[in-house]
């Protein structure tokens, strides 16, 4: 593996030559050893790059680096390495060695869900749900363990029980942003943690364009969940439509700055996402007809929503029973947007005091549910 | 022989007698203290001094030793004036007291002989009525807070002279102090919850927490009324009994932070310390341990606003007197016990921006989760009910009806209360369902089938842990009581599990 790291070292060959190298000399280790007129055979080497390479004919730093991966559990993931998977080759910038740490099973390319770090309640629920969805499809979820959109990706997934893998923009043995050390340690477990760069790499701006080009490479489809007027998910979005792939995006509000992008995505022909179903790689949008994606399935179908994540005991079934008729208009009161009680008060013109207790039972049967702040939703 | 005058001393909140002993002796003009006084006390020497030239009286001119007995007690204060005064105008033959055999007398003197109040008379004229002495003589401006003991002949002056004459029968003692301790008790508070308009569903929960003694934990957006209904819960806490107000006058006689003349506190305190309030601040301490808020606060409210923002280590130093109801406060020789019986009301933000929930926000999960940490596990764990306060819209305040009166919801409480402190009866050191242990729980707590079943399923669907589950427990038992119900019922049940809201946002936590 040392060849692997030497190769990836030497600084003035870019992944396009390195790929070169390897396809004229099978091998790093051949490339190592190779004279300067082998090398000067291979397109794109000049003399100053034969000599560049002949001058770092030392392993000494790529033996430090290896045992330094190794002590760490670190392990490598180079370019011939059948785990590499093909769909991730196909981009002509695909690295040719990859750090990781964890387990990268068969068929690890899957479908990237990305967004702001600043994220809105609705972001949140909508990647919560769709990661929730492809993790009990067994469908990875390609992230990028930032905080915000990316970390809720990663988590639902591995509560869904399903396999993620999170790209970093820095070594894989520093964490960050630092609270997601759990959630560090639960990707592990269950998925991958995959960095372009060595361990002890700190994270820096301009490594990010880099990891985000790896999400998208790694993924049949991405979600971009909400992206502003700029940042990270609109770059993701950006390679996956330089590199082909359909991008799928959750509509905001137009008045909304924080789904700005989003928008403007869409405006310039991205699909819109409507429902997790969507995303199932083998899904062809072009034959599965409009209906599909413009209604959201009924509520007995297979769709796995995070809010009745909970809702396995069966106690907890939605009650069959005929619902009175202050139920009902709570309900509908509820089915728009979440309220909190005083305001259910006001529009209802029911009594808060008769109010707590109806919503109360409500709850517990699975009617509605409560969301952050105080209010209360119907679940749909 | 040696004169001896009485005099009291505080220990902790409580007075004990001194025997304030005055001798001359022949050598150097010159007058040392004794007894363990503190500067106050030392000083005393120079004022009395001062006080007697200037009241015409002749200052001895030999060696004067003044010994306050017990020797071994520290003492401080500068009550002593007046009986190191009295002592030494009877040691130097200018005062015979003809009137009284048995007296006691605080009071300090200011440079031209006027008596000056002090702090801490309600305990010490308490302690010289259970040391059986009959007459006690005080600063005038003192006499309100002294009459608040009965059984024990008060009289007030302004001058020195005054008290001589006296004591010497020269002069009879003709002012009345208009004492109304027993006057109607009309609605000492200011300020109404019926100020409160468009929160019932909150009230409620509130209502619930003073009924049972529950601590309650508001959170809500910055201007939403967390601080305005904290303010006016102690109008909804039952009225003070006579030995509460005592207690409570006590303890801020002893601060020193009687306010007006002195009269019995009669409505419960509420205390708000800020949040960069110390630990010593918050429980008590200093060279001369001082109560704290948290004694200030005993039979009353400690409202801490913005819980979040104080010091972890202070907050946690809460648990223990909030467990025993008193606090102590240990010096290498010496420890104070103050008492510490208060309803805990906090408030916080529920984020770091403070508008979780709402479309502004965009705190993450993580974020969210540890800003709550900042409050530690067993202090959250003593907040039995934690509700959202939500803002009302001010503009169409008008549409909402006057909210419920204070005293309309106190009836509530006190109803609430009558049927506790009979359940509590023969059960030592608890007054409130709060204070229920798990056996009592399991003693008085008792549920239907129905209920049951729906404690099981909340149980489930929000992974609640066995101690949230007494909680629920405690709670239901109090919204029983309010109802004059002997047994839970469903409805208290489904009413309970509204009552911690932070808890059920937990589940939904996008963490791992």
């Amino acid at each position: 593996m040392e060849y692997w790291i030497w190769l990836k070292q030497i600084s003035g060959i870019g992944t396009i030559l390195e790929k070169r190298l390897l396809d004229r000399f099978q091998s790093p280790q051949a490339v190592y050893e190779a004279c300067e007129e082998e090398l000067l055979s291979v397109e794109g080497i000049g003399p100053a790059l034969a000599k560049v390479i002949r001058q770092h004919r030392s392993l000494d730093k790529a033996r430090n680096l290896l045992e330094e991966t190794l002590r760490q559990d670190i392990k490598l993931l180079s370019y011939h390495d059948p785990l590499y998977p093909a769909l991730a080759k196909k981009f002509s910038q695909a690295p040719i060695l990859l750090y990781y740490k964890g387990i990268i099973r068969e068929n690890s390319a899957g479908v990237a869900i990305v967004g702001s770090r600043r994220c809105t309640d609705y972001g949140k629920q909508a990647a919560v749900e769709a990661a929730y969805y492809l993790g009990q499809n067994n469908i990875p979820v390609i992230s990028g363990m930032a905080r915000g959109i990316d970390g809720y990706a990663h988590t639902a997934c591995l509560k869904a029980g399903g396999y993620t893998i999170a790209f970093l923009g820095n070594g894989v043995d520093i964490c960050y942003p630092k609270e997601h050390d759990g959630l560090l340690a639960g990707i592990i477990e269950n998925g991958a943690v995959i960095s372009g760069y060595p361990p002890r790499t700190r994270p820096r701006p301009e490594y990010f364009p880099e990891r985000n080009e790896l999400i998208s490479s790694w993924s049949h489809k991405v979600f971009v969940v909400e992206a502003g007027e700029n940042g990270g998910a609109l770059i993701t979005a950006g390679f996956a439509m330089a590199q082909g792939k359909e991008v799928h995006v959750l509509p905001h509000e137009i008045f909304n700055p924080t789904g700005k992008g989003s928008n403007r995505l869409i405006a310039q022909g991205a699909h819109i996402y409507l429902h997790p179903s969507q995303l199932m790689p083998n899904l062809d949008l072009e034959h599965a007809g409009v209906a599909s994606i413009n209604s959201r399935p009924a509520e007995n179908e297979e769709i796995h929503s995070w809010d009745r994540l909970d809702l396995s005991s069966e106690n907890l079934r939605k009650s069959d029973r005929q619902l009175s008729n202050m139920e009902e208009k709570i309900l509908f009161s509820l089915s728009f947007a979440p309220k909190t009680i005083e305001k259910l008060g006001a529009d209802t013109q029911i009594d808060q005091l008769q109010l707590i207790q109806v919503l109360s039972m409500m709850e517990l049967e699975g009617l509605i549910r409560t969301c952050p702040g105080g209010r209360f939703v119907a679940v749909a | 022989m040696a004169s001896i005058v009485k005099s009291f001393a505080i220990w902790g909140v409580d007075g004990y007698p001194v025997d304030v002993e005055t001798k001359t002796i022949e050598g150097q003009p010159l007058i040392s203290i004794v007894g363990l006084g503190d500067t106050a006390v030392k000083e005393a020497r120079e004022r009395v001094e001062a006080a007697l030239r200037d009241g015409h009286f002749r200052f001895p001119e030999m060696k004067v030793v003044i010994n306050l007995a017990p020797g071994d007690l520290k003492k401080s204060g500068s009550h002593f004036d007046l009986p190191i005064a009295l002592g030494l105008l009877m040691e130097s033959d200018q005062l015979h007291v003809n009137r009284w055999q048995d007296f006691g007398c605080i009071g300090e003197l200011s440079l031209n002989a006027r008596l000056r109040s002090c702090t801490g008379v309600l305990p010490m004229v308490i302690a010289a009525k259970q040391a059986g002495i009959k007459n006690i003589i005080v600063p005038r401006d003192n006499i309100h807070e002294a009459s608040l003991v009965q059984g024990i002949n008060v009289v007030g002056f302004d001058y020195l002279r005054e008290v001589v004459q006296f004591l010497e029968g020269e002069k009879e003692y003709t002012i009345q102090p208009e004492i109304n301790f027993h006057a109607p008790a009309e609605d000492p508070y200011s300020l109404d919850f019926n100020e409160v308009q468009g929160q019932e569903a909150i009230l409620e929960y509130i209502v619930v927490a003073a009924a049972g003694g529950h601590n309650l934990l508001m959170i809500g957006s910055p201007g939403c009324g967390k601080s305005m209904i904290a303010k006016r819960i102690p109008t909804i806490l039952p009225s003070l009994t006579e030995q509460e107000a005592l207690e409570t006058t006590k303890i801020y006689s002893v601060a020193g932070m009687l306010k007006g003349k002195g009269y019995l506190i009669k409505e419960r305190p509420f205390r708000a310390p800020h949040h960069n309030a110390s630990t010593n601040a918050l429980i008590g301490g200093g060279k001369n341990a001082i109560p704290g808020e948290i004694s200030l606060a005993h039979n009353g409210v400690l409202f801490l606003d913005e819980i979040a923002e104080f010091s972890k280590k202070t907050l946690d130093a809460l648990r223990q007197p909030m467990e025993d109801q008193e606090v102590t406060i240990s010096r290498v020789k010496y420890s104070n016990t103050y008492p510490a019986s208060f309803m805990l009301v906090a408030a916080m933000n529920p984020c770091p921006c403070g508008y979780y929930g709402s479309e502004k926000c965009r705190c993450s999960d993580y974020e969210v989760i540890k800003y709550r940490q900042r409050l530690s596990g067993p202090i959250m764990d003593r907040m039995d009910i934690q509700k959202y306060v939500q803002p009302v819209n001010f503009i169409n305040l008008s549409e909402y009806a006057w909210g419920k009166s204070s005293k309309e919801l106190r009836e509530r409480v006190e109803f609430a209360r009558g049927i506790q402190k009979k359940r509590f009866k023969k059960i030592e050191g608890i007054n409130c369902n709060a204070q229920m242990g798990f056996a009592l729980i399991k003693e008085f707590c008792q549920l239907d089938a129905e209920g049951q079943r729906l404690l099981q399923v909340a149980h489930d669907r929000f992974k609640y842990s066995a101690r949230t589950y007494y909680k629920y427990l405690k709670v239901a038992r109090t919204l029983a009581d309010l109802d004059d119900a002997a047994g839970i019922r469903k409805k208290d049940v489904v009413l309970a599990l509204m009552a911690r809201d932070l808890e059920k946002e937990k589940a939904g936590m996008m963490v791992i």
